[in-house]
Formats: structure tokens, C-alpha cells, sequence
């Protein structure tokens, strides 16, 4: 039988959430849910690979299925898989309630339309319903001893967002008579279009904690446990710069303000850094920063930009959750920077080193080559001094991310370790290593 | 192939120290001594001098065009032999001094000696960048978890520091490569392709300022994090920060921002060189009023450095190849006098120099070679400081009188300190008390130091 759905991916994931439905009339115990999520993820990763390999593209209902969203889609559905595979710990500590495994699927599904939107009401819809989902996973599960009025000040926050984004919308609908991408380059009335695009912009960037919007994140990624961390700031970036890059593609932006932007992001989350002791925190603002860093990819111009996006996109997962994975091993919940001199282990000392030397670029690591090649190309375009700039932040967030790894070769007691857990890190390792001595191995996915 | 072999046999023992457990400390220092022999007596036995320089490369990243390209003269592998040595009698040392977290420390150890290695074996801008930029981490870790309590902050400082020095590099190396793709429609890491670039005044200058300002870090402006290192950390550290990491940077210049720039670095001379006699009178007035034995080898690290800066950038031939010399020389007079040092902190938990005549005066075998090293740094006739000195001074005397008798005069100033040095501690008779006297570990590595100080003060021409 020859499968020629261009949707399969998403039916995959619909009918999974189906399926949790129906088995919450029947069951309670979350096990089950869980193996849902892992096999539907697993099943859209190969139908992905499958529609790839099979070359069935095409945009149907504003809707666009090229190699490109399906790269990245990818890359989402592997991301979220890693967080999901980090919530099966939590699954016997009884703070998971049933409940969350739709969520994170839904999720899911609202972060791939975001990626394969071709019209600016699809993604609008698509960007509330994955806001939704999230505030509901983070009234989950945060402390309500923490931050009592946080979630209900999020929301309210978040609601004020979306109408300005429909405030945005509508002006440009007023402008050009249509919402779709390739429509936005007719900018007649030009004083309209600045305020719409600035009302979209600060929608947008309220949705997926930017900066200037991004002060309420850390309060909020400090209530909640680490898988959750974890899902709510990687996923989100990786689907919000495949919007950016799929907008990117028929409006090209202004580059002086997306260097100006991602110069702020930097600048502004490494001095807060500098000064933070808790490391969900930390992770918060770490992955800010390099979405800063990320930002600045778009001031190439030239057909490069599609495989260094790739590229950094994929770097940024595979060490933001290595570091994710080997912090949460450690098993403190609320964790300051000296905490972590209270427990020890040498394989993931050494594996969180590997993974923070990546993040700040540092060779032989993934993440130096992905810095060397993005910032080579900014240079290329006439850039020096935002490729000057980003390898100082890079330096100067050295201090922070080694001062994490500094802790850690303090401790004394010994944890033990489930095989599993070191299995994961040890896969993300040889990632990391393997695309920093030898980047080529992306080769066949760049275009 | 040898090379290849040569720079894979350290990761290689890196991984098999990996692998060993923590427990058998012995065994851990054994194999890592062993390993170091290994990598030593292949490496004489394989490589003839006559026939440098080696090359060897194939391509590795293809989208860049980087090759793999390793790459032997004379000038690496003297440095290469300097760091071998010294690795090995400073860890023969290190058997004594440490004594709990061996395998880390042999890790932290192998990391820096893969790093150095690699950094004097490529011949490729992007290798070389590699390992350059990798360096500053596990010294980081040698420093900060092997060093005393005070030692964290300025652990911190020196990794900013080189950090933010390798930052300047990568972009001087991006902006160069890419403006080199859009001139000639090809990338190219190779620094013989890419001294060929013709560039406007003003770029050249931007990106020579880029390429020479991370060395200058290395070597000897802001020397303030290098002070207090040396003063807090144990001998293996002191060791190798100022017999191989200084020496880094004056490589870098000599191999990487000369071939690229030769014009360039001719019109900035002047400038390198005065800062350079600016650090030596400093250095040769600040040294008086030092208690500190080991903040005062520190300063004299910086001396040594100014001196062979300025031998470099007279840009005659005697003062380059004074200077190459003194590039191994000074490490191994200095490795002697940080294992010296060691070996009396180990018997009186101090530094200050009025107990250290206490110790030396106790125990003979070690006055003798503590003279010897004394002698050594005051450029003694027939030690091995006296004949790339010499050349050095020959070469300022040709290049300016004025520069001459100013970089002389403070040259006899540090002379006469040590002089007054060894007459008012080792000379003056003190109570006599029974001290632990120097055992087998730290003879046998004191004793292939001295033996090269006599020999190359003899026999100068040791690699051509």
C-alpha cells in the first residue's frame, strides 16, 4: 500500500491525543499515557522521515509542507521527545497528574502548525492554542507556594498579548485584504504597517518569553520541575524560529533591528546571569541568550541561512538538554549553585562540562562549530561587529556556566546513576563531540 | 605519520586514564609517567632534525576547505621536547605533592598536554584555533581545584581573560577567511594561502590588532591574574603556566601573526618593544620589595618574556634566534626553581624568603642546586641563560644605544638583587635543625634540569 498523505504526521499526533482521551473512560494510571505519547512521538518521527525521503510536499489550507518545515518539525518532535523521556522519572514521585500527557501532546500539535503556518490568522490560532496548553501545564504543576498570583498574572498577561496581536492582525488585514506571508510585502500605507508589525512584535514576543517581555520567565521556570523546564523552553524556541524563518522567506527583515534586538537579548540576560544562583534560572536566561544568538542568523541573506538555522537549531537541543538531563540528575528540586557541591559524580561532571563548553563555544564542541559557521557568514554579509559582539557575550558568559561545572567537581558523595539516564546523556554527548569534530555528518540534511 | 601517531597518543591515554578507576592512584601516575616516557623517547627516536620540517595533512571539513594539516619545524619541536620534559619531572614531582583526586588531576593534566601539543603541531589556522581556544578551560580546573583557597578568584579572572582573548581571535580569523573567500571565490585555512591576501591600510590593521592581541594576553600584558596564579598554585601548575603557556602567545606571534602580516608587524616593532622595556624596568624595580619567593619567580617570568619579546621584534636575525633559545632555556631554569620551591613548601608550608635560607642551609644537596638555578637566572657564563641573552643584547645594541643601556641597566639591577639574595640567605650561617631531607622523587626530577642547564650552556646549538 503506498501511503501518499501529506498530513500523516499530524493525523499520527491527533489520533494519539484521541486515544488518551478514550483511555482516561477507562484507566488512571499514567503509565499507559505516557507509552502513548512515546509511540506516537516515535511514529511521527519516521512518517516525518518518510514523507521526507518520499518527497511529499505541498501547501494545502494555508498550511506549507516543504523540506524546510519538515526539518525543523523534525527537530521539534525530537526536542519534545528527550523532555518527555525525562518526565518518566517524575512519573513515581506522584506529582505528574493524568492530565498531562494530552497536554503535551496538544502542545505538540499546536507548535508543528505554528512551524507549517503559511497565513498570519493560522498562526495566530496556532500560537493561542499552544499558549493555552502551557498555561495549564504550568498551573500543573507549580508551587503554589512560590509565586501564589504568578499563573493568574501569566494568563492575564498572555491575554492582553493575544489581543494586541489581534489588534496587529487587523490592521494589516485593513492594509493588504489578506493575511497570508506572501501577501505582507505590499506595505502602502507605511506608517500603519511600523504599527502593526510593533503590536505583532510585542504579542509575539510576550508568547515566547523575549525580551523585552521575558522578567515574569524565571519566576515561573523556578516553580515548576525540571521536564517541564525542559518542554516549555526548548520546543517553544525551535517552533518559533521556524515561524520566523517560513515569515523570513517572503518578507526579509530589517537587519539593523535584529541585530539591535538580539544585541539587548544578549547583553541584558548575560548580566542577569552573572548574577543568578538558581539554576532553573540560569537555565531560563541561558536559553534566552541563545535565542539571542539565534536571532542574529537572520541577517544573512544568501540561501545559507536555511542550514545554519539547522544547524545551531540542532546544537542548541542537544546541549541545552544534555545539561538539562545531567543537572536533574543530581535530584534537588530547588537548586542553587552550591547545592551542587553536596553530591558528586565523575561521569556527570564531566558530561555537564562537555555540554557548557558547548554552550559557550568553545572548541572541540558542537557549539563551537555552530558559532564559527553562523558568525562567519554575518561576516560575510558586513557584519563584523555584531560577530565581534556575539564571541564577547560568549566570553563573558563563560564565567557563569563554568563556575556551574566549577561546583560541581567540589562534591564528596557519590550518586547512583540508572542506566538509562546515562545512556541518554552519553547519546547527547557523543552529539555534541561528533558535530563539533566533524560537522559533516548533518551534511545530507542541508540543502 | 609519526605526527598523526604523536597527536593521537595523548587522547588516547587520556581515554585509558578515563577508564581506570579512581581508587589505584599508583597505577594512575605510573601510567600516566609511563605514557609521557613513551610519547618522549618516540618522538627523539623518530623524528631527525635534519629533515624538518614535517608535514602532514588530508582534508577534513570540506565545506570550509580545513584540512587536517600537522606541521613540525624546529621552533615546535624544541617547544614540543620543552613541554615533554618538563611534563615529566614536574608529575614525577607531583607523585609526592598530590594526594587525593590523582585521576582528575591526570585528566585536567593530559587535557592541557593534548592542547599544547595540538597548538604546536597544527599548521592550520582552524586547528590551531582549536586548540588555542580549548587551553584556557582545563587549566582553568588545574588552577582553581588544585591551587590554594584565594587562588578561585583570579582562577576566574585568567579564564576571562583568555577567553575574551580567543574571542578577539576567532573574529580576526573570520573576518580574514571570509574576506579572503570573497577576493579569491575560495575558503582557505592555510596561513601560508592566506599571508598572500592583499587587504586596505585600515582592515589590516583592525585584524593584525585582532590577531595579536590574544597572544599579547598570553604572554605578558595584564599580568595580574599570572601573579597571583603562580604565587597560589601547586609546583605542576607553575610549572607548565610559565614554561609552556607564556610561551604560547610568542609562538602564536612568531608562527601565525608574522606569516600573515610580515609588513605590519615590522611598522608596530617599535611599540612592541617599548612596552616590552616598560615591563623590564617594572619588573626590575618592583622586585626589591618582594618577600614572596614565588611571586618573585613570577616577576621574573614576565622579565625573561620582555626580554625575549624584544629579541623577537628587533627583526635581526641574532635576536630572533637569541630569543628561540631563550624560549627553552628559560623553561627549564624555571622549572628547576618552581620544583625547588615546591620542595620547601612541602617541608615548611611557606614561601616567605627568610625561612627558605633556613631550609637551604639545613640541607646541602639541594643549596647546591638551588645555587646552580640562582646562577642560571643571573645569566652566569657557562649555564644555559648566558648565550640567548647574550644574542638578545647584541641584537638591542645594533638596534638603539639608549634602548641598550636602559634594558641593561635593569638586567643588572635583577643581577644584583639575586646576588644580595644569596648573600644575605644562603651564605649567612643559621641554627642548625633537623629537617626532612630530600627524598628520591624530587632528585630524579631535579637532576635532568640541571643536567640540561649545564649542557646547554656548554654545547648551545643543541637543535640547530
Amino acid at each position: 500500500m503506498e501511503i501518499k498523505n501529506i498530513f500523516l504526521t499530524e493525523i499520527i499526533i491527533f489520533s494519539g491525543i484521541i486515544l488518551t482521551l478514550i483511555f482516561y473512560l477507562f484507566t488512571r494510571r499514567i503509565f499507559y499515557f505516557f507509552g502513548i505519547i512515546i509511540i506516537s512521538h516515535l511514529l511521527a518521527v519516521f512518517s516525518e522521515f518518510f514523507l521526507l525521503k518520499n518527497n511529499i510536499f505541498g501547501n494545502p489550507y494555508f498550511l506549507n509542507f516543504s523540506y524546510e518545515t519538515r526539518i525543523f518539525s523534525l527537530i521539534l518532535i525530537l526536542s519534545s521527545f528527550i523532555s518527555i523521556l525525562i518526565f518518566l522519572d517524575y512519573i513515581k514521585k506522584e506529582i505528574v497528574k493524568k492530565e498531562v500527557p494530552f497536554l503535551l501532546l496538544n502542545s505538540l500539535l499546536a507548535m508543528l502548525l505554528l512551524i507549517r503556518s503559511e497565513n498570519l490568522f493560522l498562526s495566530f490560532l496556532s500560537l493561542e492554542y499552544l499558549s493555552f496548553t502551557i498555561y495549564i501545564i504550568i498551573a500543573f504543576f507549580k508551587k503554589a507556594e512560590l509565586y501564589p498570583e504568578l499563573i493568574l498574572k501569566y494568563f492575564i498577561l498572555g491575554s492582553f498579548s493575544s489581543i494586541f496581536i489581534l489588534f496587529g492582525l487587523s490592521l494589516i488585514y485593513l492594509n493588504s485584504g489578506n493575511l497570508g506571508y506572501a501577501f505582507l510585502k505590499e506595505k502602502e500605507v507605511f506608517s500603519l504597517y511600523i504599527l502593526s508589525i510593533l503590536f505583532l512584535f510585542t504579542g509575539f514576543a510576550f508568547k515566547v518569553f523575549f525580551v523585552p517581555f521575558h522578567l515574569a520567565t524565571p519566576d515561573i521556570f523556578e516553580s515548576l520541575p525540571f521536564p517541564v523546564v525542559s518542554f516549555i523552553s526548548i520546543p517553544t524556541k525551535i517552533s518559533l524560529f521556524g515561524f520566523l524563518f517560513s515569515i523570513n522567506k517572503e518578507i526579509s527583515f530589517d537587519t539593523l533591528s535584529i541585530g539591535i534586538i538580539s544585541v539587548i537579548i544578549m547583553f541584558s540576560s548575560n548580566i542577569i546571569l552573572i548574577f543568578e544562583k538558581k539554576l532553573k534560572r540560569i537555565f531560563a536566561f541561558s536559553t534566552l541568550l541563545h535565542s539571542g544568538y539565534i536571532l542574529l542568523i537572520f541577517l544573512i541573506k544568501s540561501k545559507v541561512l536555511f542550514n545554519v538555522l539547522l544547524f545551531c537549531l540542532i546544537i542548541y537541543t542537544v546541549s541545552h538538554s544534555g545539561l538539562l538531563l545531567s543537572l536533574e540528575s543530581f535530584n534537588n528540586e530547588e537548586m542553587t549553585l552550591s547545592d551542587l557541591k553536596n553530591k558528586s559524580s565523575f561521569f556527570l561532571s564531566f558530561a555537564s562540562l562537555f555540554f557548557l563548553l558547548s554552550l559557550i563555544g568553545i572548541p572541540p564542541t558542537g557549539g563551537f562549530y555552530a558559532k564559527f559557521f553562523m558568525l562567519g557568514f554575518i561576516i560575510s554579509e558586513g557584519y563584523e561587529i555584531f560577530a565581534f559582539i556575539t564571541f564577547l557575550n560568549s566570553a563573558i558568559s563563560s564565567y557563569y556556566y563554568i563556575k556551574i561545572a566549577g561546583e560541581m567537581f567540589k562534591g564528596i558523595d557519590r550518586i547512583n546513576l540508572r542506566f538509562f539516564k546515562v545512556f541518554l546523556i552519553f547519546i547527547l554527548l557523543f552529539f555534541t563531540f561528533l558535530l563539533g569534530i566533524y560537522p559533516q555528518v548533518l551534511n545530507f540534511l542541508m540543502r | 605519520m609519526i605526527l598523526l601517531l604523536f597527536f593521537f597518543f595523548p587522547i588516547f591515554s587520556l581515554f585509558i586514564i578515563f577508564l581506570i578507576p579512581s581508587r589505584f592512584k599508583n597505577i594512575l601516575f605510573y601510567f600516566g609517567l609511563f605514557s609521557l616516557l613513551f610519547q618522549t623517547l618516540t618522538f627523539l627516536y623518530f623524528i631527525n632534525i635534519q629533515n624538518l620540517p614535517y608535514k602532514y595533512s588530508f582534508q577534513w571539513i570540506k565545506f570550509f576547505n580545513i584540512n587536517f594539516s600537522l606541521y613540525i619545524d624546529n621552533l615546535s619541536f624544541s617547544l614540543i621536547i620543552l613541554n615533554l620534559i618538563l611534563y615529566i619531572t614536574s608529575l614525577i614531582f607531583s607523585l609526592e605533592e598530590i594526594e587525593e583526586k590523582v585521576k582528575e588531576f591526570l585528566i585536567w593534566s593530559f587535557l592541557i598536554l593534548i592542547a599544547i601539543n595540538g597548538a604546536f603541531l597544527s599548521g592550520d589556522l582552524f586547528l590551531f584555533y582549536i586548540f588555542f581556544g580549548l587551553l584556557p578551560v582545563p587549566l582553568f580546573f588545574m588552577i582553581k581545584n588544585f591551587g590554594n583557597r584565594e587562588i578561585e578568584y583570579s582562577a576566574y579572572k585568567f579564564l576571562i581573560y583568555l577567553l575574551t582573548g580567543s574571542s578577539f581571535l576567532i573574529t580576526g580569523i573570520l573576518i580574514l577567511v571570509f574576506y579572503f573567500k570573497n577576493l579569491n571565490g575560495f575558503f582557505s585555512f592555510d596561513i601560508f594561502e592566506l599571508s598572500k591576501i592583499s587587504l586596505s591600510k585600515n582592515l589590516e590593521r583592525i585584524i593584525f590588532f585582532l590577531f595579536i592581541f590574544p597572544f599579547l594576553i598570553n604572554t605578558f600584558i595584564f599580568p595580574e591574574w599570572f601573579f597571583k596564579i603562580i604565587a597560589g598554585s601547586r609546583a605542576f601548575c607553575s610549572v607548565i603556566l610559565s614554561g609552556v603557556i607564556l610561551k604560547i602567545g610568542i609562538y602564536g606571534i612568531i608562527r601565525i601573526a608574522f606569516q600573515i602580516f610580515p609588513g605590519f608587524s615590522k611598522d608596530i616593532s617599535n611599540l612592541i618593544i617599548i612596552i616590552s622595556v616598560f615591563t623590564i624596568i617594572y619588573i626590575s624595580s618592583i622586585l626589591w620589595r618582594q618577600r614572596n619567593f614565588k611571586k618573585i619567580l613570577a616577576y621574573l617570568n614576565l622579565f625573561y618574556m620582555g626580554l625575549i619579546m624584544i629579541g623577537i621584534f628587533t627583526f635581526q636575525e641574532e635576536g630572533f634566534n637569541g630569543s628561540i633559545l631563550q624560549l627553552f632555556n628559560h623553561g627549564i631554569t624555571m622549572g628547576a626553581l618552581f620544583i625547588i620551591s615546591g620542595s620547601m613548601y612541602k617541608r615548611e608550608k611557606t614561601f616567605e624568603i627568610e625561612k627558605i635560607g633556613e631550609i637551604i642551609n639545613n640541607l646541602s644537596f639541594l643549596r647546591v642546586i638551588f645555587l646552580i638555578s640562582i646562577l642560571s637566572i643571573i645569566f652566569f657564563p657557562g649555564l644555559n641563560n648566558f648565550t640567548g641573552t647574550f644574542l638578545i643584547f647584541y641584537s638591542i645594541f645594533k638596534k638603539s644605544i639608549f634602548l641598550f643601556i636602559i634594558s641593561i641597566l635593569s638586567t643588572m639591577s635583577i643581577c644584583l638583587y639575586f646576588l644580595s639574595f644569596l648573600i644575605k640567605f644562603s651564605f649567612r650561617k643559621y641554627k642548625s635543625r633537623k629537617i626532612e631531607n630530600l627524598n628520591l622523587k624530587e632528585i630524579i626530577s631535579l637532576i635532568p634540569l640541571i643536567f640540561l642547564m649545564f649542557y646547554l650552556g656548554i654545547y648551545p646549538n643543541l637543535w640547530k
